[in-house]
């Protein structure tokens, strides 16, 4: 039946919205949706072919009806196509606004390199990329062109955290080992099991990350 | 070099002047005890106060500390401070951490400065080197700095005379040049780091002015000597000299109180008696009384009633109740926002408000062992003094809380009375509670052993996957008994030292969490219950089965079998069996009317890592009434010595880890040759 | 000497008007994240706070080996109040993001809109739609029929491009008194009047041109 494959990637898309991690791409639907639009767009082509360009839907309104009928799909395919990829799409945006490394996090787990933890983007228990090849291509874009508008605001770090500060320092617990990090006025390292007192604005980032805890 | 009491705040005063103001250059090293963990918690809510940030980073032995020195002190620019809290007196920390400064080391580093070194530890003896080495951090930052309870002021002078004689033989001529090297791997006994004077050249002419300087030199060694054999033993609580720092500053208030109190429960609980020093003379917080221990309770007791309002007496209530609710124990506060501190007095029984009374009863260490509760007829004597007292044995087995009224307002009246007959006097005594609103109410005791169970058994269920992995390794050891075949094992056992240590440092911290939340604190109260339960089943057991031997220099017990085992492979848990047995011992033996006890050797196997923890206890430190002075001195304890002599004079593959002298470990397979060893070393005193 | 005097000394660092532009970089992202479209670019003002903001950066990297406790003390004050401008700032231009990623083609091809962005902002927009038409292209429209490839399309009745609801429900309060003070819901008759002090709950389309003027304050 036209459009149900159509359905199943807008409810991907829907479902995709509410989850914490990337869903692997449903590259099969996508080439069946577009398959299904191409076949439809010969039907029209074939359709009209008789007709040699004149066509008058009021003589022929059973034709008129079928073809409006497959423009309709073609279009709702269309749609349904970028909703899914849009959704994805914002996503990716959000990931490298959050600071999860995302096209370097693919590439390890293409190396069978995925370690614990780490697959944020990762398919669960796959080891293969849950993007598609053009999505990393367009995380790597987007990534840069998020680094350049950051550029204009250097003192801001527009990726910080979008909570109201409450105090200058705070307790942080240390999950991970996350080496020596640079902060604004010098350099700290992170080891596993210890305690810091720090300022909140050095270690907003390794917080997302999940290097860090932040204790009351 | 060392800090008087009444400086500690101007050393305070100088640690805020010189860390860094936006970046942590002050590293806090905590050992995982509870008194050093609530003396961190002190100092940790000082320096926020100040904002200055820090480091915290929980170390359970010697090797982590090495660790600690490769990755985050040697070489680290940005580190000024590193504070040891409950670590590092016994060693010379210097030759230990690469605190910099060293001459050419200093060129070589270049840009990073000298970095200062406190040493706060309640353990003695100190290493002579950190109290009177290297004076030269007195103008800026440097050098090693122990904060003084007291004991160095007005106890060492003769030793530091020695001291810096023995170090500095010819002070100008060798003054630029650093003190003598000498060995620094943890595993040596102090005394053997007494430094050999150099040869030195001898004054042009006088024969008799060098024979003259042989003798002094003699008799200076024989000072740092004698101090350092006395054995080892306990200083005033680290968290009582914190608060007494917050104090100086203006700063201590009800948290900090309590934090001290806490830790200084802790220490009486696992038998750190604070009693093995003398009373102080004066100075400090202008303490007087019989023991050092009455002295530094007088404090609190002092402190706890300036900090909180002594109780308006309720309005509507006749006086005549009130009078009666301070007779019963308080079990819950007097306003939802009710946080005070009270004196209370307190039955020396286990975490009475949360169980019945039988089993608070049953498991209080001073109530069994002088019952002898681990025989039958010391069960029964707990039944009959109840009795007397007429308390239903059906009333005492239900939760303390549910209790009828009338009996808990009668209980103190009733154990009183009939304490006496069954040699329980001063069964109550004055202690501490403190209120958290409508949340919960727990004594300082009930706290320390909470946190202890914490430390020691971690957060229920925390442990019980690794619990798991037991068998393989259990049955791969039955299968092959002795020598490690392949190198396997070897790495096996460094993994699951690894584990261990990790564990622990998970249960510090939730330790830590829990000493300043109330609900974490209130469910882990089970933990500490079954930590009891397990010293008393397995101690019940090693003296109904007669386990515990004697040998011609001590006695010895080893625990390898039974449900309990794993629970003991922790050197704290195990420390407090010892002591549960030790008294136990005591008791019989007076009961025998004997002068002179054997000291207690406990082992417990880890059959994981194939090593034995063994736990040296001195019996008797408690001070008796005639001749304090002399018991005070018998009372220390002479196993860290002995250890550490056994270790270089047999084969026995032993590890020396622990901070805590009187504990190491043994293969397996060596506990015999050990313990041989250890029984020729005299270590009654 | 308490902290007000410590405030005190802390101003007379900063230029005059200092506090006004804090106060007016509050407004502007209190009304920032209310507005259902995106605003003019606060431009002189952003200007102006960076500027002091990286002014008092450098103050604190300078004095931060400073002993004096006092000084630390202001350090700590100083930066306490940066984070705080530093997250309005933040916090503010991640707003306007968010409304310039959701509305791209409206604002891109609605020149009076257009023309809020700042210059970066308006870059970003560029190329952040060329960059998803390009990652659509790639992963899917290139094998569409071509009549069937643009983004903006309109027909079937449905437009694929999103505007921003401008009838949706705003708190505003008006905060000067206006001549023409009438105030008309777009597509109803009702009319109200506009009176200095007032609060309304209201379509953000019967107060929009309130608002640019700045008589209007989003609340």
């Amino acid at each position: 039946m036209y459009g149900d494959l159509g359905l199943k990637l807008v409810q991907h898309a829907k479902r995709t919205q509410s989850l914490p991690k990337l869903p692997p791409y449903q590259s099969d639907i996508v080439r069946s949706v577009t398959r299904e639009v191409r076949d439809l767009d010969r039907d029209v082509t074939e359709i009209l072919e008789p007709f040699n360009g004149h066509f008058d839907p009021a003589e022929e309104p059973a034709t008129a009806c079928s073809l409006l009928v497959r423009h309709l799909c073609m279009r709702r395919n269309k749609r349904c196509l970028l909703a899914y990829h849009r959704a994805r799409a914002e996503m990716i945006e959000g990931m490298c606004w959050s600071g999860s490394d995302l096209p370097e996090q693919a590439q390890a787990s293409q190396n069978n390199m995925a370690e614990e933890g780490a697959g944020i983007a990762l398919a669960e228990g796959s080891g293969v990329s849950s993007l598609s090849p053009e999505e990393e291509e367009y995380a790597r874009q987007y990534e840069d062109l998020l680094a350049a508008y950051k550029g204009q605001w250097t003192d801001i770090d527009l990726t910080g955290s979008l909570e109201p500060p409450r105090d200058l320092f705070i307790d942080v617990r240390v999950l991970k080992d996350a080496g020596e990090i640079q902060t604004e006025y010098g350099a700290i390292t992170l080891t596993k099991n210890s305690q810091f007192f720090v300022r909140q604005g050095d270690v907003e980032r390794l917080i997302a990350q999940g290097f860090l805890q932040k204790l009351n | 070099m060392y800090i008087p009491r009444p400086l500690l705040s101007s050393a305070y005063a100088h640690l805020k002047a010189h860390a860094h103001s936006t970046n942590p250059s002050i590293l806090l090293l905590c050992a995982l005890d509870t008194d050093s963990l609530c003396a961190a918690r002190i100092l940790t809510h000082l320096l926020k106060q100040d904002y200055v940030p820090h480091k915290i980073h929980p170390v359970a032995g010697y090797r982590e500390l090495e660790n600690i020195n490769k990755t985050l002190i040697k070489g680290n620019e940005e580190l000024r401070f590193v504070i040891c809290l409950g670590l590092g007196g016994l060693v010379d920390i210097a030759a230990f951490l690469d605190l910099g400064g060293g001459g050419a080391e200093e060129e070589e580093e270049g840009r990073r400065g000298r970095v200062e070194c406190w040493l706060v530890d309640v353990r003695r003896p100190w290493n002579l080197y950190n109290v009177f080495g290297d004076e030269g951090g007195k103008a800026g930052v440097g050098g090693v700095k122990c904060f003084d309870d007291g004991d160095i002021e007005e106890e060492l002078e003769g030793e530091g005379v020695a001291h810096t004689l023995l170090s500095y033989p010819s002070s100008k001529a060798l003054a630029s040049s650093p003190p003598p090297a000498h060995s620094h791997s943890p595993p040596s006994s102090p005394s053997q780091k007494l430094p050999l004077p150099p040869p030195e050249r001898p004054p042009p002419s006088a024969k008799l002015l060098r024979r003259k300087l042989r003798r002094l030199r003699a008799k200076h060694e024989s000072t740092v000597t004698s101090y350092y054999m006395q054995g080892t033993w306990y200083g005033e609580p680290i968290s009582g000299l914190l608060y007494s720092l917050a104090s100086d500053l203006g700063r201590e208030d009800n948290d900090l109180l309590w934090l001290a109190i806490v830790g200084i429960s802790s220490g009486e609980i696992i038998g750190r008696g604070i009693a093995s020093g003398p009373p102080r003379k004066a100075g400090g917080l202008g303490w007087v009384g019989t023991t050092r221990e009455d002295q530094i309770r007088g404090v609190l007791r002092d402190e706890v009633r300036r900090l909180n309002s002594p109780e308006a007496p309720h309005p509507g209530s006749s006086s005549n109740a009130s009078s009666s609710s301070s007779n019963s124990l308080q079990t819950t506060a007097r306003s939802p926002s009710d946080t005070a501190i009270r004196l209370s007095p307190e039955y020396r029984f286990m975490l009475i408000r949360h169980w019945s009374l039988y089993d608070s009863m049953l498991h209080s260490s001073f109530l069994g062992t002088k019952l002898h509760i681990w025989s039958e007829s010391g069960r029964k004597r707990l039944h009959k003094l109840l009795a007397k007292m007429g308390f239903s044995l059906s009333q005492c087995k239900q939760s303390y809380t549910h209790m009828d009224m009338d009996l808990k307002r009668s209980l103190r009246e009733r154990l009183e009375k009939y304490a006496p007959l069954y040699g329980l006097e001063g069964v109550v005594r004055e202690g501490f509670v403190r209120c958290w609103g409508f949340r919960g109410c727990l004594s300082a005791a009930d706290v320390a052993y909470v946190i202890g169970g914490l430390l020691e058994m971690g957060r229920k269920g925390s442990n019980s996957t690794s619990d798991s992995t037991t068998t393989p390794i259990a049955s791969s050891a039955g299968k092959a008994p002795e020598a490690p075949v392949d190198p396997d094992p070897a790495d096996e056992t460094r993994k699951e030292e690894a584990r261990e240590s990790e564990n622990w440092i998970a249960n510090f911290w939730s330790a830590y969490d829990a000493l300043e939340d109330i609900e974490a604190l209130k469910s882990a109260l089970p933990t500490a219950m079954d930590l009891t339960r397990a010293i008393l089943r397995t101690g019940t057991a090693l003296i109904e089965k007669r386990q515990i031997r004697r040998l011609r220099a001590f006695r010895l017990a080893v625990v390898k079998e039974g449900p309990d085992v794993s629970t003991f492979t922790h050197p704290s848990a195990l420390s407090k069996l010892a002591l549960w047995l030790g008294e136990a011992i005591l008791e019989q033996e007076k009961e025998h009317r004997k002068k002179r006890h054997l000291p207690l050797v406990v082992a417990s196997l880890n059959e994981r890592r194939g090593v034995y923890v063994v736990v040296g206890t001195a019996l008797g430190t408690r001070v008796d009434d005639e001749d304090a002075e002399l018991e005070r001195r018998s009372g220390r304890n002479k196993f860290g010595m002995a250890f550490q002599e056994v270790a270089h004079s047999t084969n026995a593959r032993i590890r020396i880890d622990s901070f805590e002298a009187t504990v190491v470990e043994v293969r397996k397979e060596d506990l015999a040759g050990f313990l041989e060893g250890l029984s020729l070393k005299s270590v009654v005193g | 000497m308490d902290i007000d005097d410590l405030l005190q000394e802390l101003d007379d660092n900063k230029v005059p008007g200092g506090t006004r532009d804090i106060n007016d970089l509050t407004q502007s992202w209190i009304a920032e994240r209310t507005a259902p479209e995106i605003l003019p670019f606060q431009t002189a003002l952003l200007e102006r706070l960076m500027e002091r903001i990286r002014q008092q950066i450098e103050f604190v990297e300078t004095q931060t080996g400073n002993l004096d406790p006092k000084t630390n003390f202001c350090l700590i004050l100083i930066q306490t109040e940066l984070e705080r401008v530093k997250f309005l700032v933040r916090s503010y231009l991640r707003a306007r993001i968010h409304k310039i990623d959701k509305y791209s083609i409206y604002i891109l091809t609605t020149p009076s809109i257009r023309g809020r962005l700042s210059p970066p902002e308006l870059s970003y927009l560029k190329s952040h739609l060329g960059l998803l038409n390009s990652h659509f292209l790639a992963s899917f429209l290139r094998r569409f029929p071509e009549q069937l490839r643009r983004l903006d399309d309109k027909a079937g009745g449905i437009s694929m491009v999103e505007e921003p609801d401008l009838d949706s429900a705003v708190f505003c309060k008006v905060v000067k008194d206006i001549e023409d003070n009438i105030a008309r819901i777009p597509g109803t008759d009702a009319e109200f009047r506009l009176t200095k002090g007032d609060v309304y709950v209201v379509r953000y389309s019967a107060v929009r041109e309130f608002v640019l003027r700045g008589e209007v304050e989003l609340i």
